[in-house]
């Protein structure tokens, strides 16, 4: 069972998610700020890893930096899930490593989990 | 109709009345005044340099004083200019932040929408509970992007000064224990204990209701918001000569020293806030500040990083009561 890793602050859209990943078949990790979600990455190794920018004590795209730089979670993918969708963002992002990016409000869950599939060459 | 269009264009004190603009803050106008009185200071200048060729220190007062009024329109110019960058800054500044701050209780909508889909298609009780679950997200959802709709229309209010005040008799003890009520469940979710301690027999203040409540909600939202792992609040209000002091102190994460002085400035959230608590407009104290003190009052605070702070506000007296 392939393991995604969720950081995101907001409760209920991780519990959203978490449910519909399930359902999917696959197994949900979850963090709620930069800090922990960094933390989980290197601890459990996850196939894939959504990530939000607005983040307590860590900002995504600090965390996409660090995970990049860390030879042990390097090469997982990570999917950007944001609301913020200033070109500059986008740009960042994807210049750090992230294999997508995605404004939140333009996904549903469906389509983020075609997203995820995609990026798990499914 | 091209001579309409072209009188139009020129009708530039219009336009400025339309953007709200003063005559000396109009750059159109600046520029035309400029532009006259420089012609208006080279023939003069001629002319008086031509009567009094004699006395060249004249001529050279006169060249300096008028000099000197250019550089004041000039001035005034540059003024103006700016302050249209600024506000143009501001507005651009406005919509991101604003977007940012609308489109995450959107998203949960989606979300939890495309979550109800997905369980209505199922018969199973078990999902029952996320059931409820998800329509209380979208209730709570709902009625926090009606809040802060409202707070950013009420932000535009004061400074387009088109908010029109009703002031009535007020009594401050019973619309804050209105809006206590609302807390309730918030309270307990953050493992907070209120107290609220109001002096005997306070007489009314003038003000606004709704937007006396607007000011006691916010403060209350932040104190609660800002103080993490659970404590108390503890709420007062006690007579200070005409005016009646609110007060609400927190055990919260408190202000650091080197940011205190922007706590009422618009879109401004201390660094320790952003970085515990990303959800918050920005907007809230300077929303609270801005009301008080348009109805007569003040605001202010005490904090210490890491121990809590005070908020306080003061509302006059309503009129017939400032003798009891």
């Amino acid at each position: 069972m392939k393991k995604i890793l969720f950081i995101e602050d907001e409760q209920a859209l991780q519990r959203a998610a978490t449910q519909v990943l399930h359902e999917e078949g696959f197994e949900v990790l979850s963090a709620i700020d930069g800090e922990s979600g960094v933390r989980i990455a290197e601890s459990e190794h996850p196939d894939l890893i959504l990530l939000d920018l607005i983040l307590p004590k860590k900002h995504g795209l600090e965390v996409v930096k660090e995970l990049k730089q860390n030879p042990a979670t390097a090469r997982i993918p990570v999917i950007v899930l944001s609301n913020l969708s200033e070109d500059t963002d986008v740009e960042k992002a994807v210049e750090l490593g992230a294999v997508t990016y995605l404004v939140k409000t333009n996904y549903g869950l469906s389509e983020v989990v075609e997203k995820v599939k995609q990026a798990l060459g499914e | 109709m091209n001579f309409h269009l072209l009188l139009k264009e020129l009708n530039f004190l219009h336009e400025c009345r339309k953007l709200r603009w003063g005559i000396w803050q109009c750059p159109p106008f600046l520029v035309i005044a400029n532009g006259c009185i420089t012609i208006a200071a080279m023939i003069g200048t001629y002319l008086l340099a031509s009567r009094f060729v004699e006395e060249p220190e004249i001529a050279a007062l006169i060249v300096m004083g008028v000099a000197a009024f250019l550089i004041i329109i000039g001035s005034l110019m540059v003024k103006g200019f700016n302050e249209i960058a600024e506000a143009h800054r501001i507005k651009s500044e406005f919509i991101t932040i604003v977007s940012h701050q609308l489109r995450s209780p959107l998203s949960i909508f989606k979300w939890t929408v495309d979550l109800l889909n997905r369980i209505s298609k199922k018969e199973e009780l078990s999902q029952r509970h996320e059931w409820e679950n998800s329509i209380t997200t979208l209730h709570n959802t709902a009625e926090n992007m009606i809040r802060l709709v409202n707070l950013l229309i009420e932000v535009s209010r004061i400074e387009s000064a088109t908010a029109i005040f009703r002031k009535k008799a007020l009594s401050l003890p019973a619309e804050t224990e209105k809006i206590l009520r609302d807390f309730q469940s918030y309270a307990r979710a953050f493992r907070i204990t209120v107290a609220f301690r109001p002096d005997a027999s306070l007489p009314s203040v003038e003000g606004d209701e709704e937007r006396v409540a607007i000011v006691i909600h916010n403060l209350i939202d932040n104190a609660i918001r800002y103080t993490a792992g659970g404590g108390q609040i503890v709420i007062r209000i006690a007579r200070k000569g005409s005016f009646l002091a609110w007060s609400i102190t927190d055990q919260g994460m408190g202000i650091p020293e080197d940011q205190k002085a922007f706590i009422f400035q618009k879109f401004f959230r201390a660094g320790n806030v952003v970085d515990k608590q990303t959800r918050g407009s920005g907007i809230g104290l300077y929303t609270v500040k801005a009301i008080t003190e348009a109805m007569g009052g003040a605001v202010g605070f005490e904090s210490q990083e890491g121990k809590g702070s005070m908020f306080w506000f003061t509302l006059p007296i309503a009129r017939d009561q400032s003798n009891q």
